[in-house]
C-alpha cells in the first residue's frame, strides 16, 4: 500500500450552526502502480481528500499513511518529499518571474540540499531541452523566456514535467485540466497519460471530466458526501461508460433534491 | 554648484545604495514590505558607534553591525512566520522596539566618534592615511586621489557586495529564495519550508541595511537616534527607480540597476534640498518618491496595468 487513509474524520466549522461532518470513518487506499481517477459533484470531498493526503488540511481523527510511514500531522512540505502535485491553476506549479531554464533547475534539485552550489550546471540546458522537446510545445526553444509569459497550456505542461522530474511515491493531479480550453485540456491529458506510463508512476487524479475518468487510469472512484460510492477497477472499469456514470450522478442529484 | 557639494552627495548616495540592495531583497525578491529598515539602519549605526568609541577596529565593528542587522531580520521573520503576525505589522513592531534598543545600545541619543582623539573609522585610519596621505599635500602613493578616498572605498564595497549578491542569486539557495517571493506554493512542492526562506531573506536584507547604517555613522562621525527616520522610503525609492527605469536596460543586472537608482534618487534629493533646512528633508524625500511611483505607473504598458484582470500596482 503506497497510501492509506484510515478512519479519517474531517469536520468543517465545528461547534457552529454550519458544522459539516464531511468525512466520518473514511477509509481509502492506493496500491503502487495504480492510476486512480476520482469523480464526484461539488462538495463531495474530492479536493478535501487530496488536501488531507498532502497535509494542506488538518484532520480531526484517523491517520494518513504514506509508503508505510504515518504522516498524520506532518507539514505539507515534508510530505511533498515523495509526492508530486499539479494544481488546477496553471500559475501555481511554476515561478512566473523565473525563466523556463531556472524553473527546470529548481525542479531537478528537489530532494537534494539547496546549498551554495550554482543551480544551473554546465550541461543542464542541453539536458532540459531534451526533456522539454517531447512535450511538442516548442518550450525547448524558449529556455530563457519568463514562464509568466507562456500560455496556460505551456505552463501546465511544465508543471506536470517539473512535478515528475524526481522520484515519487505518487503524483496528485488536482483537476489539472479544468482551467484549460478543451483542445489544450486534451493535449495535457494525453501528455499526463504518457508521462504516467513512461515513468511508471502511481497517480491520483481528480477530474470533472467523466470521459477522462472512463478512458484513462486503472481504477475509478466516485465520491458522494464523503463516501466512495463507486470504486471499480480492471474489467469492470473497462465496461463502464460515461452514460453509466451520468446515470449514477443523476440519481444522486435527485436524492439530494437538486 | 561646486564640486565638493556634488562629491558629498554622491558619497551619501553610495552609502544608501547598500541600504537599497537590502531593501531590494525584501521588497522585490521576497515581495515582503519590511518596515524593520527604519530600526535596523540605526541599529548598525549604534553598534558601530559604541564599538568605535571603545577603540575597537572598524574591521570588527562593521561585521558586528552585519550580525546585529541579521539578528533583527531574524526576529522580524520569526514574528511573521512562527507567530503568524502580518508582514507589515511584524516590521512595525520591530521598528518601534528597535528605537529603544538602539538607545540602550548607544547609551544616549547622540554618540560622536571623535577621530581627532584617535578613534578609527573605515574612512579615517592609518591604512587610508598611508595610501592617500594624512593631510592635503602629504606624500603618499595615491595622494592625487586623496579627495576621492571615501568615494573609492565606498565604490569598492558596493562592487564587492553587488558581485556577492549576484553570485548568491545564482546558487540553489538563491534560486529557492527567489522562488519563495515568486510562488510560495512551489517552494512547498519542492519539499522546502517557505517560512525558513522568508526568515533567511529578512536576515540578509537587514544585515545589508544595518551595514549601510554602520557606514553612515562612520561617514558622519556621529550616531543619532533618529538616523533611521525615512530610510525605508529612501530604500524603496531607489529600488523602484532602479528596477523601473534602469531595469529595462538588458545588460544591466537588477542589482546594478538598484545601485544606479539609489545614486539617481539621492542626487535628486540632495539637489532639491541644497539650500533648504535639513528638517524639510522628509517631505522632499516622500514627495519625490510619490513622483517616482506615479511616473513608474504611467510608464507601464496598458497590458501590464491589468495583467490577470488585476490592477497592477508599482
Amino acid at each position: 500500500m503506497i497510501l492509506s487513509l484510515n478512519h479519517v474524520r474531517k469536520v468543517f466549522n465545528p461547534g457552529t450552526v454550519d458544522e459539516n461532518v464531511l468525512f466520518d470513518d473514511f477509509n481509502f487506499s492506493m496500491e503502487k502502480g495504480e492510476f486512480i481517477s476520482i469523480v464526484g459533484s461539488n462538495g463531495s470531498g474530492k479536493t478535501t481528500m487530496l488536501n488531507i493526503i498532502c497535509g494542506s488540511l488538518p484532520i480531526d481523527g484517523g491517520e494518513v499513511v504514506i509508503a508505510g510511514k504515518n504522516m498524520t500531522g506532518k507539514h505539507d512540505f515534508i510530505r511533498y518529499r515523495s509526492i508530486g502535485r499539479v494544481y488546477q491553476d496553471p500559475t501555481l506549479g511554476t515561478c512566473p518571474n523565473m525563466t523556463v531554464l531556472e524553473n527546470m533547475a529548481l525542479a531537478e534539485n528537489k530532494g537534494k540540499p539547496f546549498g551554495l552550489g550554482f543551480c544551473v550546471g554546465k550541461k543542464a540546458e542541453e539536458r532540459y531541452r531534451e526533456m522539454l522537446a517531447p512535450l511538442g510545445l516548442g518550450l525547448e526553444d524558449r529556455m530563457h523566456v519568463r514562464v509568466g509569459s507562456l500560455s496556460g497550456g505551456q505552463r501546465q505542461a511544465m508543471s506536470l514535467l517539473m512535478s515528475t522530474m524526481t522520484p515519487l511515491d505518487f503524483l496528485i493531479l488536482d483537476e489539472h485540466t479544468a482551467a484549460l480550453d478543451p483542445k489544450t485540456a486534451e493535449t495535457i491529458m494525453i501528455l499526463t497519460d504518457r508521462i504516467v506510463r513512461e515513468k511508471n508512476l502511481t497517480a491520483l487524479m481528480v477530474t470533472h471530466n467523466l470521459r477522462y475518468a472512463v478512458e484513462y487510469g486503472s481504477r475509478l472512484v466516485m465520491m458522494h458526501e464523503g463516501k466512495a460510492i463507486i470504486d471499480i477497477k480492471g474489467e469492470e472499469k473497462k465496461r463502464t461508460t460515461v452514460d453509466d456514470l451520468l446515470g449514477t450522478f443523476y440519481s444522486i442529484s435527485v436524492e439530494r433534491g437538486n | 554648484m561646486n564640486l565638493s557639494f556634488l562629491l558629498s552627495a554622491v558619497e551619501q548616495a553610495g552609502i544608501f545604495a547598500i541600504l537599497a540592495l537590502g531593501v531590494y531583497i525584501t521588497y522585490k525578491i521576497l515581495d515582503f514590505p519590511d518596515l524593520t529598515v527604519d530600526g535596523s539602519f540605526p541599529l548598525g549605526g549604534a553598534v558601530t558607534a559604541v564599538l568605535l568609541t571603545k577603540g575597537v577596529s572598524p574591521l570588527i565593528a562593521m561585521p558586528a553591525s552585519l550580525l546585529a542587522g541579521a539578528a533583527a531580520g531574524f526576529l522580524t521573520g520569526v514574528i511573521h512566520v512562527k507567530m503568524k503576525v502580518r508582514d507589515l505589522l511584524a516590521g512595525i513592531i520591530m521598528m518601534t522596539g528597535l528605537y529603544s534598543v538602539n538607545f540602550l545600545i548607544a547609551g544616549k541619543a547622540n554618540l560622536p566618534i571623535t577621530t581627532s582623539t584617535g578613534m578609527k573609522t573605515l574612512f579615517v585610519n592609518p591604512t587610508v592615511s598611508g595610501l592617500f596621505g594624512a593631510a592635503r599635500g602629504d606624500e603618499a602613493p595615491l595622494s592625487f586621489l586623496r579627495e576621492y578616498r571615501v568615494l573609492i572605498l565606498l565604490f569598492l564595497l558596493i562592487v564587492l557586495l553587488k558581485i556577492l549578491m549576484d553570485l548568491f542569486f545564482r546558487t540553489k539557495l538563491g534560486y529557492l529564495l527567489r522562488a519563495e517571493g515568486d510562488n510560495e506554493r512551489l517552494v512547498s512542492l519542492l519539499a522546502r519550508d517557505g517560512g525558513t526562506m522568508k526568515i533567511l531573506g529578512l536576515m540578509l536584507a537587514n544585515a545589508l541595511v544595518s551595514f549601510s547604517g554602520s557606514l553612515y555613522v562612520q561617514y558622519n562621525k556621529a550616531f543619532n537616534l533618529t538616523d533611521g527616520t525615512g530610510k525605508m522610503v529612501i530604500g524603496l525609492a531607489a529600488v523602484v527607480i532602479g528596477i523601473n527605469l534602469f531595469g529595462k536596460i538588458r545588460f544591466l543586472r537588477p542589482t546594478t540597476a538598484v545601485v544606479i537608482g539609489a545614486v539617481t534618487y539621492n542626487l535628486c534629493v540632495a539637489l532639491a534640498l541644497k539650500n533648504a533646512d535639513a528638517n524639510v528633508k522628509n517631505l522632499v524625500t516622500a514627495a519625490l518618491f510619490l513622483l517616482v511611483l506615479a511616473a513608474a505607473y504611467i510608464r507601464l504598458p496598458a497590458k501590464k496595468k491589468k495583467e490577470n484582470g488585476k490592477e497592477e500596482q508599482v
